[in-house]
């Protein structure tokens, strides 16, 4: 930011608009010009070819000048070409350099402004402002130094050879332009003043929709569509007349620039037509001069279309730079390159908070709290606690009274001072859009990029911290549901299998209560029959009905008696459903028990009532299919409607065998195939097939379903009972610490949407523990856990902070505030009471009575 | 719904067999047997080993319990400990009134032996009597006098588990109550 550099740069927010493009690339800019100057030459010297063409070689009758101006006009108009679309390329490129810089320079100036800004401020105004705003600048900035140079050269030097070949009609052609100068000046002003409430309008668009979009689950819980619509409504509306206008203005300008053009032709055409009759002008002069004409107009456009988009650039820019114009407070980084280490003692003397004249939210707050002891706030809603902290943590300015840390003003401390010394816990934590663990180590992040720490926390820290906040179960848990990338588990899959063996082997008794285990003569009660036979899973599978068009599979089913089987299966499943759930169709509910989804209902009747009629050898192929369909999606824990008969199951389970020994013979190698089966296995090439076997990782499946090697039938035990079993044993082979890893890569959604406000507080306060600074405030940093959860944590402060860390809290538990060595009792933002916990609880006072109402 | 009882019970369906379970217990006796039907189609069975927990007091009360065998130990927090209140056997319906209303558990239920239950949940209950609004009042009547005699058994239980001459401190006749 400027006032980090030396005095000579002017303000960012006072910047000119042409500032930006006359301090950078200047080189560059000069080597364009100079381009563009090169080129005209290019431009101009066809015309010389086009009227010796004509005046020489068609009148004298040459062919070999002929071919050798024609060749020259080619040539200098190929040439012309390719500057031009070098010259575009490269001043394009250029704008949108100086655009990076811009862009960088404003955003690292708002990220410093002070939070009332950002309070003023809607979120729509900012980005809005910061991406499409600048985006129609970085347009004009390509054109804002080569279009008016080229622009005006070709005008010129066009201009200057019409002169040359005949003055008195040169003349009388250019003479037009001057009074266009004049008109369309008055248009643009007008233009100007509705392009300025349009900007207004977009701004507010952005913050409507920016709003409604944060606000999702107030819209949708309220059913307020209509009312945020309303709101959009009105705006587009607005915009539509802002923009008809802007357009009529827009278009009334091209239309007198036309005008004004076709004027020329026509007094060439008379005047150069009379002079030509009277043999005082060639013809070929003429011609010339015609096209001469139609060259003056190109750049005299470009001129005119310039001028728009400069005065449109120039009305965003001010904007956008009205919008930012507000000084930062505080430094970012201190002059003299220093690392303040600070010992954490807090003097506040006749501290004050004023906003404005009137609204005095802090008033001459007197307290003292040494080094590593820790400082409890409390009071009523509204009565200053949050203010206070932010003060503390330089996040808003007092206006009165002293605040120092270690004897220094907070206020001359410099941003990275702060963020070195004190870690925040907001009362409401921001959460960002990314893993876990980068929510955890986002303060760490900043910290090394900062260069205050040289690197991150690892491994074994983070899961301390982890576990001392009590997300570690959370994160075990989102560990275990992740379906790891394979790239990631390839590396890990040893590790995994490893508690796959444990969890088969000592702890089978244990789980078999809880899972299904992939057994591979059992028939599995918790999967469909099509996984049953084919005991694994083709790439792409799992959706519903997917299996039944693996060309692969289907051949198999088709190859022997099973299809019959199973279709059968489908026409019984499909008649009990259709006599069972009659009076129930209508609701989705009542078929939970069936394979048969609510939406097929009436198909598989009208089927049924066909095979009714004409039996199997009247149904067509496909809905014979649609009979197999349902038979291999019948899950029989799930589907109540039928049972199978355990003779059909070791039927199941025997094809499965066979279908094994074919497409995985190198997996079950013991298993003898039949000859049946054998050319369909044949030249197959890659399968994609993955089968349930015990030394495979099933990578499209979650962690969990690999390590249980099964499917969950208890989810409940599972969790309260066999898991933290299963955990234990990992833990003693090292292996926990792998599952913590996955979970850590969880990724919590837009704004941390996938967590509880539970994990958000803790994932906030683990991300402030893990930094390890000498003071620490929180702000009811506990306020939406559960009870035994927050005792935890207050636990954590009181065992692990005391003595070394300085602790500001925000209490809300009055039952806690005896762990503090100092209380604050605040109200209407005054301190009311202060001293340690016996003292104030002996004396009776305001926090004898909080406490005893 | 047009499987006839007798075709039920010749096919070895699932559906026919909690069927027959549910109708012979005392709140689907003289039920209509179409909606004993649904209800065993939406019925669960399940099976928990001695120390399981069934019911854990706090959580949130889903469904009731038919135990079809092994036995029961219910039980209730008191003075942070876990007392047992009452032993259940085979043929008992517990958990009844989570059919009725949304609440957390009052009290837990531990597997004492190998038990294996049938459950219902709310959700079904609550469908199966949408369809069948007119049997809403006699259910909702059974179910409440379930709950009332094994309170009363309760009750009685825990005031068998009181010696005497405590147990005449409570007797409305004694003077230290008058
Ligand atoms: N930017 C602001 N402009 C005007 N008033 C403000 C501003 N910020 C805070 N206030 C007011 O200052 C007072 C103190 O707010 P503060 O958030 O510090 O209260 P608190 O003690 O933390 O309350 P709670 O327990 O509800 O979190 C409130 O009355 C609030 O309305
Ligand atoms: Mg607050």
């Amino acid at each position: 930011m400027s006032f980090l550099r030396p005095k000579t740069h002017i303000e960012l927010t006072k910047r000119p608009l042409f500032y930006w493009v006359l301090t950078q690339y200047r080189g560059a800019q000069l080597f364009l010009l100079l381009v563009i100057i090169a080129s005209l030459f290019f431009k101009v010297y066809p015309l010389e070819m086009q009227k010796n063409i004509i005046n020489i070689a068609i009148n004298l009758r040459m062919i070999d000048k002929l071919y050798l101006y024609c060749g020259l006009y080619m040539g200098a108009v190929l040439i012309a070409g390719l500057m031009k679309f070098f010259i575009n390329t490269f001043q394009a490129s250029l704008g949108q350099k100086i655009l990076i810089g811009m862009r960088k320079e404003l955003y690292e100036h708002v990220l410093q402004l002070p939070l009332q800004f950002f309070y003023r401020t809607q979120s729509g105004t900012i980005i809005s402002a910061m991406t499409s705003e600048l985006n129609a600048i970085g347009t004009f900035l390509s054109d804002a130094m080569a279009v008016p140079a080229s622009s005006l050269l070709t005008f010129l030097v066009f201009a200057g050879f019409m002169i040359n070949l005949n003055p008195l009609l040169g003349l009388i052609s250019i003479a037009i332009y001057p009074i266009e100068l004049l008109v369309i000046p008055i248009m643009q002003r007008r233009y100007n003043k509705i392009n300025q409430t349009r900007v207004t309008t977009t701004r507010a668009m952005a913050n409507i929709i920016n709003e409604a979009a944060t606000g999702i689950q107030e819209v949708q819980s309220n059913a307020s569509n209509k009312l945020e619509q309303g709101k959009l409504d009105r705006l587009v509306v607005r915009l539509y007349v802002i923009m008809k206008r802007l357009f009529i203005l827009k278009y009334g300008i091209k239309f007198s620039n036309n005008l004004f053009q076709s004027i020329g032709p026509f007094l060439l055409f008379l005047i150069g037509g009379y002079m030509a009759i009277h043999g005082n002008f060639t013809i070929g002069a003429l011609v010339a001069f015609l096209t001469a004409y139609e060259k003056v107009y190109d750049p005299w456009k470009e001129i005119i279309d310039y001028y728009q988009n400069y005065q449109d650039a120039k009305v965003r820019y001010s904007q956008i730079m009205e919008a930012f114009d507000i000084q930062p407070e505080y430094l970012l980084e201190s002059p003299e390159p220093s690392t303040l280490n600070l010992a954490g003692n807090i003097r506040a003397q006749n501290l004050s908070y004023a906003i404005s004249d009137e609204v005095q939210l802090l008033d001459q707050i007197s307290f003292q709290l040494d080094a590593g002891k820790h400082m409890a706030l409390v009071g009523f809603s509204g009565s200053g606690k949050s203010t206070l902290s932010l003060l503390i943590a330089q996040l808003h300015n007092y206006t009165n009274g002293s605040l120092t840390i270690d004897g220094t003003e907070v206020r001359k401390l410099s941003k990275m001072d702060i963020a070195r010394n004190i870690s925040f816990v907001a009362q409401h934590p921001f959460i960002f859009t990314g893993t876990v663990r980068d929510n955890l180590l986002y303060s760490c992040q900043a910290s090394v990029i900062n260069g205050n720490e040289t690197q991150l926390p690892d491994q074994s820290h983070i899961i301390e911290v982890v576990k001392s906040v009590g997300i570690l179960d959370d994160v075990v848990r989102w560990g275990f549901t992740s379906i790891i990338p394979k790239r990631k588990a390839t590396r890990l899959e040893t590790s995994f299998l490893k508690m796959r063996n444990i969890i088969l082997g000592e702890l089978r008794e244990h789980y078999s209560r809880v899972v299904e285990f992939y057994d591979l003569n059992k028939y599995l009660n918790h999967v469909s029959l099509g996984t049953n036979i084919i005991f694994g899973y083709f790439s792409g599978e799992p959706g519903r009905g997917k299996l039944i068009s693996n060309t692969l599979f289907r051949s198999f089913i088709g190859s022997s008696e099973l299809e019959r089987q199973l279709i059968d299966l489908g026409i019984a499943i499909s008649s009990n459903t259709i006599s069972f759930l009659q009076d129930m169709r209508e609701d989705e509910f009542f078929f939970q028990g069936s394979p048969m989804e609510p939406a097929e209902f009436d198909k598989y009747q009208a089927l049924g009532k066909k095979l009714e009629k004409g039996g199997m050898d009247k149904l067509r192929k496909s809905e014979q299919e649609a009979y197999l369909l349902l038979a291999l999606r019948y899950i029989p824990a799930d589907h109540k409607i039928y049972t199978l008969s355990d003779s059909f199951k070791e039927k199941i389970v025997a094809a499965r065998r066979q279908f094994l020994a074919m497409a995985a013979p190198d997996d079950f190698p013991s298993i003898k195939p039949d000859t049946q089966y054998e050319n369909l296995f044949k030249n197959i090439g890659e399968l994609n097939y993955t089968p349930f076997h015990l030394d495979r990782y099933l990578y499209n499946r979650s962690l969990s379903d690999n390590v249980l090697f099964g499917t969950v039938t208890d989810l409940e035990n599972l969790q309260s009972q066999v898991g933290p079993i299963g955990m234990q044993a990992f833990d003693k082979e090292g292996l926990a610490e792998e599952i913590i890893g996955i979970g850590l890569d969880f990724h919590v959604g837009s704004k941390g949407d996938n967590l509880s406000g539970g994990q958000k507080q803790k994932i906030a306060i683990a991300r402030a523990l893990l930094r390890q600074t000498p003071i620490l405030i929180l702000d009811e940093a506990t306020a939406s856990l559960d009870n035994a959860s927050q005792t935890r944590i207050q636990q954590y402060l009181t065992n692990n902070l005391r003595g070394n860390t300085t602790v500001v809290a925000v209490v809300h538990r009055l039952d806690m505030i005896s762990e503090y060595d100092h209380i604050v009792v605040m109200k209407g933002g005054k301190l009311v009471e202060s001293g340690d916990y016996d003292t104030l609880i002996e004396e009776k006072g305001i926090l004898y009575e909080l406490i005893n109402n | 719904m047009s499987l006839s009882t007798t075709e039920q019970a010749a096919c070895k369906c699932r559906i026919a067999n909690d069927f027959q379970i549910l109708i012979n217990s005392p709140v689907f006796r003289n039920v209509s047997p179409d909606i004993v039907k649904l209800f065993a189609y939406f019925a669960k069975h399940k099976i928990y080993y001695p120390g399981d927990t069934l019911i854990r007091q706090g959580k949130d009360a889903d469904r009731a319990f038919l135990l079809l065998h092994g036995s029961v130990a219910l039980s209730t927090l008191h003075k942070e400990k876990d007392t047992v209140i009452q032993h259940l056997h085979e043929g008992s319906f517990f958990g009844e009134l989570a059919l009725l209303a949304d609440f957390k558990w009052f009290f837990s239920a531990k597997a004492e032996t190998e038990c294996e239950v049938l459950t219902v949940d709310r959700e079904s209950f609550t469908k199966v009597l949408e369809k069948h609004p007119e049997k809403q009042r006699i259910l909702t009547d059974k179910i409440i006098q379930l709950r009332v005699a094994r309170l009363s058994e309760q009750t009685e239980y825990m005031l068998n588990l009181i010696p005497q001459d405590q147990l005449d401190k409570f007797n409305l006749s004694s003077p230290i109550i008058a």
